[in-house]
């Protein structure tokens, strides 16, 4: 799709700080309709929970992320597994992504945290309260440095 | 009544939302509206049994994918309610998820409007929340317009009905914008007055928001709260 209209917008200050965003006339209804170019990131990261030799990746059902590896100029998957049969892995809430939308793929068991990965580890609230309070405290920099510590957890 | 519980801002909030759900309609809701979501919940198991919710990460979310099947329905007419909010909404309306202070140069930039502009202008009916109600957030102007207020006209169904805030409740009205209707118990018009960046034109005669019967407050802390959780446990914790 060259471009996408989309409805709603009028009214709204998008129209004024987004000169990328164009009106046009809608040659079905009338009236004008707001036309939004196509977005390609230059890279996606997306975490899946397993991927086969292939390249396919099965990933969360109810994620839209999928777009974003579809129009990323390049996209690097990670993911929990690796696994021989992706049909036989494949859970009620997953969805497949084609290897061919996948340019790179890294083993990464954790690779979600702190976030979420749905089914097999929550949110790591203690952690994330860590990063906040270190940003409030503003003493962001030294706590990244801990954090980051080659080897160190997690 | 001891089974009742406590009723402070939250509660008032979710009676009073509950209201803007029809029995039948489609009511939904987006990120990060743990209230809005409850007041759903609670409309079910009162005035409207019949209610179809769309709960945002509930697990009875009734869709495949994410947002894309709720916003398809949306610019169909066949969402009634939508529950929005914002870092700021002003006196006619309009919400700022975008910006605090000028676009280029933000004082602080918020998360981003997240399919509101759409959302607000071809929801049947929309309802606004804001939590802790203060004059940096309920203000004259809004520094950025991601979804602007308005009544119904050509290429808008409905707009705004009401704004829910933890002081007080606002009918939306084409001609004036946000006008008070009621306040709740634990203020006064001068606090809301003060909690608020555009005049409210006091009269003095304010009257108190309904508030919710023991026998609501006891479905709130009881079946609500059990179903909030599976949505927002934390912050069906301290309800």
């Amino acid at each position: 799709m060259p471009f996408l209209p989309v409805k709603g917008f009028f009214g709204s200050d998008y129209l004024r700080v987004r000169p990328d965003f164009k009106t046009v006339k809608d040659p079905f209804q009338g009236g004008e309709v707001v036309v939004v170019p196509p977005i390609n990131p230059d890279l996606c990261f997306l975490h899946g929970f397993c991927a086969d030799q292939s390249g396919d990746v099965l990933m969360d059902r109810s994620s839209d992320s999928d777009l974003a590896a579809k129009g990323a100029k390049l996209t690097v998957v990670s993911v929990e597994e690796r696994v021989e049969n992706l049909d036989q892995a494949r859970g009620p809430a997953m969805k497949r992504l084609s290897g061919l939308h996948v340019d790179y793929l890294v083993l990464a068991p954790g690779g979600a945290a702190p976030t979420s990965c749905p089914e097999r580890y929550g949110l790591d609230l203690g952690y994330l309260q860590g990063y906040l309070r270190a940003f409030q405290e503003d003493r962001l920099e030294a706590w990244l440095e801990e954090e980051m510590e080659p080897g160190g957890e997690p | 009544m001891s089974q009742a519980g406590p009723l402070g801002p939250t509660e008032m909030m979710i009676h009073l939302l509950s209201r803007e759900v029809r029995d039948k309609e489609v009511s939904a809701t987006g990120t990060l509206s743990p209230i809005p979501a409850a007041a759903c919940y609670l409309a079910q198991l009162t005035h409207a049994p019949q209610a179809k919710l769309a709960i945002l990460d509930a697990p009875d979310w009734p869709f495949d994918g994410e947002l894309e099947e709720l916003f398809n329905m949306v610019q169909r007419g066949r969402v009634g309610l939508f529950f929005l909010s914002g870092a700021q909404i002003d006196q006619e309306a309009n919400i700022n998820l975008v910006a605090i202070g000028q676009h280029h140069r933000p004082q602080v930039r918020l998360p981003g409007g997240a399919g509101s502009a759409m959302v607000y202008l071809h929801s049947l009916r929309v309802a606004l929340f804001l939590r802790h109600q203060s004059a940096r957030n309920l203000v004259k102007r809004v520094d950025f317009v991601t979804a602007p207020g308005g009544g119904p006209g050509p290429g808008r169904p409905g707009g705004p009905t009401r704004l829910v805030t933890d002081l007080a409740a606002f009918d939306y009205r084409p001609d004036k914008g946000l006008a008070l209707t009621s306040i709740h118990p634990w203020t006064t018009p001068r606090e809301v007055q003060e909690r608020t960046g555009f005049d409210l034109g006091l009269t003095g005669r304010e009257p108190l928001s309904e508030e919710p019967g023991p026998e609501i407050l006891e479905l709130i802390h009881g079946p609500v709260k059990e179903r909030l959780a599976r949505v927002y446990p934390l912050f069906a914790e301290e309800l």
